[in-house]
């Protein structure tokens, strides 16, 4: 089983996290909906926060596939 | 050790993303996405860029295409009615977690909150509403433009 994976298969929502070392602070978006697709065209612009991630080269764990998560301060 | 953010992760599920930039505050040079890798397992997408991010506050911008799903109570759908022997649609959202990554890429967890802006491209005929109030709505030809007031921080 590989991160981010419940016994059955399935995303395990609640470890899926994402890396915290881009938060959005403010999202501007357009929706086109294209009525006849049916399909939702759209821009988006976020104003983001990146902060620095810590260097792979501390650790000597080994993620398969998944998000490695805790590679990333919550607050720097 | 610290380092500089190699890529930007966002939750996203059956979303195609293009044109993809991100501009620094501090700088006026747009760099352009190197990659943009889907991992549908884990409902998300990684933007590579052409040069490592650095500390600080910078723009991402992106264009995306999401599919409208059907009666399925989740991210953006549509319902079908029929009035005086027409078919018509209403379209709705259900962006409760964790379905806002089937309309738009974003980070689809309740710890990031943000404020929003939301303008709605729709045919004159239609009403659209949001969370916000509307401050402006533009009619040009067969067109409505609705444009949202600014959220409060929400997620």
């Amino acid at each position: 089983m590989v991160r981010g994976e419940k016994d059955n298969g399935h995303a395990d929502k609640k470890s899926c996290r994402l890396p915290k070392c881009v938060a959005p602070d403010h999202y501007t978006l357009l929706f086109v909906p294209n009525m006849t697709d049916p399909v939702l065209e759209g821009h988006m612009e976020v104003r983001v926060d990146v902060r620095n991630a810590i260097s792979l080269l501390l650790t000597n764990r080994k993620f398969d596939a998944g998000i490695p998560q805790d590679l990333f301060l919550d607050e720097l | 050790m610290l380092c500089d953010t190699p890529s930007i992760v966002l939750n996203a599920i059956n979303i195609k993303i293009s044109n993809v930039t991100y501009t620094p505050d501090d700088s006026s040079k747009a760099l352009s996405s190197k990659n943009v890798l889907v991992d549908e397992k884990l409902e998300s997408v990684h933007i590579d860029f052409e040069e490592d991010l650095r500390k600080g506050r910078g723009l991402l911008k992106l264009d995306f295409v999401a599919e409208i799903l059907g009666p399925v109570l989740k991210g953006l759908y549509r319902t079908a009615v029929v009035v005086n022997g027409v078919k018509k649609f209403n379209y709705f959202t259900h962006f409760e977690p964790v379905c806002a990554r089937r309309c738009f890429p974003c980070w689809d967890e309740p710890e990031f909150k943000a404020t929003f802006d939301l303008s709605i491209v729709s045919p004159k005929e239609m009403t659209t509403l949001a969370n916000m109030v509307r401050f402006q709505d533009l009619i040009l030809e067969d067109l409505r433009i609705s444009s949202m007031c600014y959220s409060i921080v929400i997620s």
